[in-house]
């Protein structure tokens, strides 16, 4: 039997790219055929997937098609066209930004993710079941008219934050550490829904009221560049000069060093499936500060602390709180260790294999 | 405010001073700005003020890089470069404004028809309104005077 799978992007440092190699060793690990096909194949990952339009079909040959679905892609349309003739489509929904986020700053994304939403629904009666990586996305799925649905989390190699950081990064900060007062991070892509400018407005009012010395170092590639523009201009505005450093993507190792230097992970995210920054924050013993909304508070699973108000105020207290050393932080890391363990990969592996031998027997 | 001791965290408030309070206030302010906004099709203000934040081009072109090497070369090419594209974006940012000008008198336009149509509404209204009424009160009266006819019809007889 084979079950191959399908993704608009297959990127490096990508959580859905890592998500799909992640799936694939669990369905050749258990006996499946399983390949990678993808519209856009990004360097070094060439090896790993072939373009979807060069996908043959297979006659005679018991297949499944599994969909990862996050964006707009003409992918779907020809996934549909397979599913009419017969071929069983199964999907992985990851969530699509509304398209409210992008509309002010690239109005041409924003269209791009109004079409991705119309393509969800016109799959949903060609998708005979589909996993969500969060509750949050199941009942997007299940307002799309989607029948059969089931949570997977996200599948991620927990083990590989544990690998050593970059030496001369992980130096760099720490000397920098020294001299300095607390260090905010903040990890994902720059995008409007990710409210970046929200954490640097927090930060602003926390060096003003509690840290003087306080660092915020905000990592991850841009998706706008005009949103990216409006930060940097906010920066030079609130007069943070270089205690806010906007960092594009970076090495693994590299990342790692900036994890582990890290006093506080600050995400004020309005809108996230799933939010891998937030497990590896509790992964690598960094308490987590985050605002109450989409899949956060579920992925965090009662650890951290939760805002229900994004006033930067607010904000800022909380992290004065949670930076504080004694037994209050020390719990925080604690339980968001444990937290992390849940979403292992040995037991996510297992969650996502038993739903598809429960899709395929019935 | 929950903390994953599972109940509500009591952060202590700290004694502001009015310069610091200040500075909340602008970063609120500041912050609200770049906030994500429901924009309805046929709001021709958002539309403009959408507008409004594109219209200006900035030639300070970003030089950072997190390679130093890179960033000498950036600086080389933006100084070699620079008197150009200020000659190109001084017309362009003249362009922006004249459009936003355009922009803001369609939608002054728009918005006087607007009220100028709300109003008439309401005095359409009024004038049906008052038709239902002067049409009920002659109703009424034929209806009366069918009647005494009737009466002064049977009572001759």
């Amino acid at each position: 039997m084979r079950i191959d799978q399908y993704l608009p992007g297959f990127a490096p440092h990508d959580a859905i790219g890592n998500h799909t190699l992640q799936t694939r060793r669990v369905l050749r690990q258990a006996g499946f055929k399983s390949e990678i096909w993808a519209e856009h194949i990004l360097p070094p990952l060439g090896n790993e997937a072939k373009p979807y339009l060069e996908d043959p079909r297979r006659p005679g040959e018991e297949r499944v098609l599994l969909y990862q679905s996050s964006t707009s892609s003409p992918m779907a349309g020809w996934l549909r066209s397979r599913a009419e003739g017969g071929e069983p489509l199964i999907g992985h929904y990851h969530n699509i930004t509304p398209a409210q986020y992008f509309a002010r700053w690239e109005p041409h994304i924003a269209a791009a993710m109004q079409e991705a939403r119309q393509e969800l629904a016109l799959m949903a009666p060609h998708v005979s079941f589909s996993f969500a990586d969060s509750g949050f996305n199941e009942a997007e799925l299940v307002d799309c008219g989607y029948k059969q649905t089931l949570v997977c989390p996200l599948l991620v190699d927990l083990e590989e934050y544990h690998r050593p950081p970059d030496r001369a990064t992980l130096d760099r900060l720490r000397r920098r550490h020294a001299r300095s007062g607390a260090q905010w991070l903040f990890v994902g892509r720059v995008a409007p829904n990710k409210c970046q400018h929200d954490v640097v407005g927090a930060f602003a009012v926390y060096r003003r009221v509690f840290d003087p010395g306080a660092r915020l170092t905000l990592v991850g590639g841009g998706t706008s560049v005009q949103y990216l523009r409006a930060l940097e201009r906010l920066v030079d505005d609130l007069e943070l000069g270089d205690s806010v450093e906007v960092l594009n993507a970076v090495g693994d190792a590299e990342l790692l060093a900036y994890w582990a230097v890290a006093d506080v992970f600050v995400c004020l995210s309005e809108h996230e499936g799933f939010c891998v920054p937030v497990l590896e924050a509790m992964e690598l013993g960094v308490p987590v500060v985050a605002y109450a909304a989409a899949a956060v508070p579920e992925t965090l699973g009662g650890t951290g602390v939760l805002v229900e108000d994004k006033d930067p105020l607010t904000v800022a207290m909380a992290v004065d709180e949670v930076c504080r050393p004694g037994p209050g932080r020390d719990h925080l890391v604690k339980a968001g260790k444990e937290r992390a363990a849940e979403f292992s990969l040995e037991k996510t592996s297992k969650q996502l294999l038993s739903g598809i031998e429960a899709y395929l027997t019935d | 405010m929950t903390n994953s001791n599972g109940g509500s965290a009591a952060p202590k408030v700290p004694d502001l001073g009015p310069a610091t309070l200040v500075y909340i206030e602008k970063v609120r302010q500041a912050t609200r700005r770049l906030k994500a906004r429901e924009s309805k099709p046929d709001n021709v203000r958002e539309a403009i003020d959408a507008l409004r934040e594109v219209a200006t081009f900035d030639v300070e072109v970003p030089t950072a890089s997190q390679r130093r090497e890179w960033e000498f070369v950036k600086i080389a090419i933006k100084k070699l470069t620079s008197w150009y594209f200020r000659f190109l974006a001084a017309q362009l940012n003249s362009f922006g404004a004249h459009v936003l000008t355009l922009g803001d008198t369609l939608a002054a336009k728009t918005e006087g028809l607007e009220s100028a149509s709300d109003e008439l509404a309401v005095r359409l209204g009024a004038a049906e309104e008052r038709l239902r009424r002067l049409e009920s009160l002659v109703e009424t009266r034929a209806t009366r005077a069918k009647r005494s006819v009737g009466k002064e019809a049977s009572s001759e007889d």
